[in-house]
């Protein structure tokens, strides 16, 4: 493992991610032909077909690409923390809270000036800290974070936000239900310039928060005492593991809703083929993520056009199979 | 509503000397460069009142729902109510969108305004307002000639049918718009005002909100003399016996008073909601002749 | 080198009751720490490596107090061999010996050439080398144990503790640790403390035998002055036989086993 290792295979991951983007910027509803879509790129075409490249396609692109990396290096990081192959996002009850926040400003329904205001992706990502917090608060113990405490104050936080879902939506309006519904299955959309800015930003924080413990996190799978014994302050690299995964996690459900699968195979599929370094598998699942999202994303807007299907769909339609591989190859 | 009338023929007016603005029933400036020619409509009723007015060769795209009239089913569709195709509407290079907050999402809102596509908003939980919904598409399509004596017709037709159940006393009604879980209308819910016409009382207009969920015990309890079931998928699909199985507890569906009708007109707010009226009328009072 | 606890003798649900201990290791020297069980032997070993703090008093390392040293610090000085080793981890021998140099470059993200130089050093001396590339999962008990070893070699340490270092370990392997641990000491000067419920593993390695009881030094001095007869009966609670290993002359502890069937019945 070594600087030009891990440069040369996030250069071939990166290219994989560039040649998704061109093709994913070729496809859609509208049914440019490519000669169209080319124009548009050289800044001919009409008004419509630039609204569909530019406006639609090539944001909706980047929030995929961004999405997809978020989710893999926040499962990738919860995985190494907690030392559990089964950790996911969603395992630690982080994107139950984002839900139950933005099922919750839908009731009060737009027009309403605070969810005005704020937002629904505040209230989003409002709710996910807030149950990241509502976990870690449980868990923590003399300024420790034991991981078996983690995990299953996690699964509980979870299931209370899964409860309290259910309850909101029993007795939503039946014109709102649908809504909710829909936002719940996970969707990804063109968003703003604005809006990519800041989920770039914050992304670049989640990943730097992580990444740069992908040292310490390797000795770290040696167990606790081994890793303290080696010198690795062990109870701060959880922290902030900690943090940067649910910074992830509540952005991009913030953003796009709940997308399962993502933050789960991805970093198993990259362990497989690239081995289980957290140098190069954190990054490479970065870019592996994004592509992996990215290309669900392509299909599920495609393949029942001009209807939409929520790619939470198609990343669980690979995901499961997927993962019954897994479990019989290992065994 | 007269005030409108005449505002919209000030509009029409001016209309050639500046750009085409009105408000919609947000209240919102929509300004457009002139009257709209091609129009997406995401909302059912307003794609019925849009053919009512005549107005339907501005209109290019419609959802999946929008069925009648049989015409409809013949315009380019854009998906579902809650996640239509971006894409798609935009493709059809429409130069207003109109939709309604209560069924349509926020997202798709923010993402046409990103986009430059002015929305016109609607809203109706009254009868009221679903005439008003009529008036305004006739603005919007320059079809107000046309859309007067439309509403005059249908107002004379609602007059009608009071005068005719006025003497009839009134009849407790309970309206089950689903069956599982029981669905009835509230005190915001337009069906609640259509019975209320019809010369009956909703046993549910108590219940707060346009459409809750009821249960099974406590619609028991409202004992009611008559009761609709809304058939959904067309006028001549029979209502599920599943459906009026689940409320064999209630004396009226032992006596037989239970009737079917058509769910799509009574739950949209086009111009056939007064057919739905009349149809409610019949039902509750069928010695009235109107 | 010298340890210091000031020492707390806890009570309730401490889990730890050392309670005050002194003692030094000279450089190059081997201490065998034995003891029963729950005598403070882990303890010492959590202490000494900073895994635990103390609930009073401090712990000097040469003088200088733990606490105010990084782990960092603590690990280029203390490098400990556990007895267990997680057997699931997907890494190569190389790669599991390499984490060793962590202490000596936490900033870095990669490890440097002059890392690898002291990993493949360490290996040679465990001799793992040619197992470099193997994935550890596949590797006996015995190699893992040497892949283990070669790890805390790379901590360049002042001081190594080994940990139960034969509990899993048939004769065999038995046999080429110490034989390792001794050609370490001679070759290399290496410092051991070698804590073991083996008492003839400790008689056999050690130059000095520290033998804890209930948390208190019970006697510090060379394996035949502190491995005697009365003794270790007291502090085992249990009768033992000392005599001497017929190749090495060492103390031989042999247990006597009660119940012992009748001799002459059994013809």
């Amino acid at each position: 493992m070594s600087a030009a290792r891990l440069v040369r295979v996030l250069g071939v991951l990166t290219a994989g991610a560039l040649a998704a983007a061109a093709v994913a910027l070729f496809v859609g509803s509208a049914g440019l032909a490519p000669g169209r879509v080319v124009g548009v790129l050289l800044g001919q075409g009409s008004d419509a077909e630039a609204l569909v490249i530019l406006g639609l396609r090539l944001p909706r692109i980047g929030a995929a690409l961004l999405a997809g990396g978020a989710l893999a290096v926040a499962g990738a990081g919860f995985q190494a923390l907690t030392r559990n192959p089964l950790a996911d996002p969603s395992i630690l009850g982080v994107s139950g809270g984002a839900a139950l926040a933005v099922v919750l400003a839908q009731l009060l329904g737009f027009g309403s000036s605070l969810v005005a205001v704020l937002g629904v992706a505040t209230f989003a990502f409002g709710g996910a800290l807030g149950a990241a917090l509502l976990v870690y608060a449980i868990a923590a113990r003399d300024g420790q974070l034991p991981l078996q405490t983690l995990l299953l104050a996690g699964v509980i936080v979870g299931l209370f936000f899964s409860a309290a879902i259910t309850v909101v939506i029993s007795v939503v309006e039946l014109d709102r239900l649908a809504g909710v519904i829909h936002w719940m299955l996970g969707n990804l959309t063109a968003l703003s310039g604005d809006a990519l800015g800041v989920f770039l930003l914050l992304l670049g924080a989640g990943v730097w928060l992580i990444v740069g413990r992908a040292r310490q996190l390797n000795v770290l799978a040696l167990g606790e005492e081994p890793a303290l014994q080696l010198g690795v302050e062990a109870e701060r690299v959880k922290r902030r593991v900690f943090v940067g995964a649910s910074l992830l996690t509540a952005l991009v459900v913030a953003f796009a809703g709940p997308i399962g699968f993502v933050g789960l195979i991805v970093p198993h599929a990259v362990r497989l083929v690239l081995g289980a370094d957290n140098r190069l598998l954190l990054p490479a699942s970065l870019v592996a993520g994004a592509t992996f999202l990215l290309v669900a994303d392509t299909i599920a807007r495609n393949i029942i056009a001009p209807a939409e299907m929520p790619v939470g769909v198609i990343t669980a339609v690979c995901g499961a199979p997927f993962f019954v591989y897994l479990l019989r190859s290992r065994a | 509503m007269v005030v409108r009338l005449v505002g919209a023929v000030i509009l029409l007016v001016a209309e050639a000397a500046q750009a085409f603005t009105v408000r919609d029933m947000r209240a919102q400036e929509v300004v457009l460069a002139g009257r709209p020619e091609r129009i997406v409509s995401l909302v059912p009723s307003v794609t019925e009142d849009l053919f009512a007015v005549g107005g339907e060769d501005r209109l290019v795209g419609v959802t999946d729902f929008c069925d009648w009239p049989p015409a409809a089913r013949d315009k380019p569709r854009v998906g579902g109510m809650v996640g239509p195709n971006l894409e798609t509407i935009v493709a059809l290079r429409p130069d207003l969108v109109i939709a309604t907050d209560e069924g349509n999402s926020q997202s798709t809102f923010d993402q046409l305004a990103r986009l430059g596509v002015p929305v016109y908003v609607v809203r109706a939980r009254r009868l009221e307002q679903a005439i008003e919904v009529l008036d305004r598409m006739g603005e919007l399509t320059g079809r107000t000639a046309a859309v007067a004596p439309l509403v005059e017709r249908l107002r004379a037709r609602v007059r009608r049918v009071v005068e005719a159940v006025r003497s009839h006393g009134r009849r407790r009604v309970l309206y089950v718009l689903w069956a599982d879980p029981i669905i009835v209308p509230g005190r915001d819910g337009l069906v609640t005002e259509l019975v209320t016409l019809a010369g009956g009382i909703s046993v549910t207009a108590g219940a707060s909100g346009a459409y809750p969920r009821l249960g099974l015990e406590a619609v028991v309890a409202l004992n009611p003399d008559v009761i609709v079931l809304a058939r959904h998928g067309g006028d001549q699909t029979p209502v599920l016996r599943a459906t009026w199985e689940r409320l064999a507890a209630l004396p009226a569906i032992r006596a037989g008073r239970v009737h079917a009708v058509d769910g799509s007109i009574l739950h949209r707010y086009g111009p056939r909601v007064v057919d739905g009226l009349e149809a409610l009328a019949r039902i509750i009072h069928p010695e009235a002749r109107f | 080198m010298e340890f210091a606890y000031p020492g707390v003798r806890g009570a309730g649900p401490l889990r730890f009751r050392l309670g005050a201990l002194t003692f030094d290791i000279a450089a190059g020297e081997i201490l065998g720490v034995v003891g029963p069980n729950s005598a403070g032997k882990t303890t010492l070993i959590r202490l000494l490596s900073k895994v635990v703090a103390p609930l009073r008093g401090e712990i000097r390392l040469r003088g200088q107090p733990l606490a105010g040293l990084s782990r960092a610090e603590v690990a280029r000085d203390v490098a400990v061999v556990p007895q267990m080793t997680p057997d699931a981890l997907p890494v190569t021998v190389a790669e599991a010996v390499l984490l060793g140099r962590y202490p000596h470059g936490s900033g870095r993200f990669f490890e440097s050439p002059a890392d690898r130089a002291v990993s493949r050093e360490a290996m040679a001396a465990t001799g793992v080398l040619d197992l470099a590339s193997v994935p550890v999962a596949r590797l006996s008990g015995g190699e893992r144990q040497r892949v283990v070893l070669a790890r805390a070699l790379c901590q360049e340490p002042q001081l190594l503790v080994l940990d139960e270092p034969t509990t899993h370990l048939d004769f065999r392997h038995q046999g080429e640790l110490v034989g390792l641990v001794r050609r370490l000491q001679r070759r290399a000067g290496l410092t051991a403390l070698i804590v073991s419920h083996d008492l003839n593993l400790a008689a056999e390695v050690a130059d000095r035998i520290l033998l804890l009881n209930d948390g208190r030094i019970e006697r510090l001095g060379p394996p035949d002055a502190v491995l005697e007869e009365a003794t270790l009966s007291r502090v085992y609670g249990c009768p033992v036989v000392v005599d001497k290993h017929p190749a090495s002359r060492r103390p031989a502890i042999h247990l006597v086993w009660p119940e012992a069937p009748d001799r002459g019945s059994r013809a």
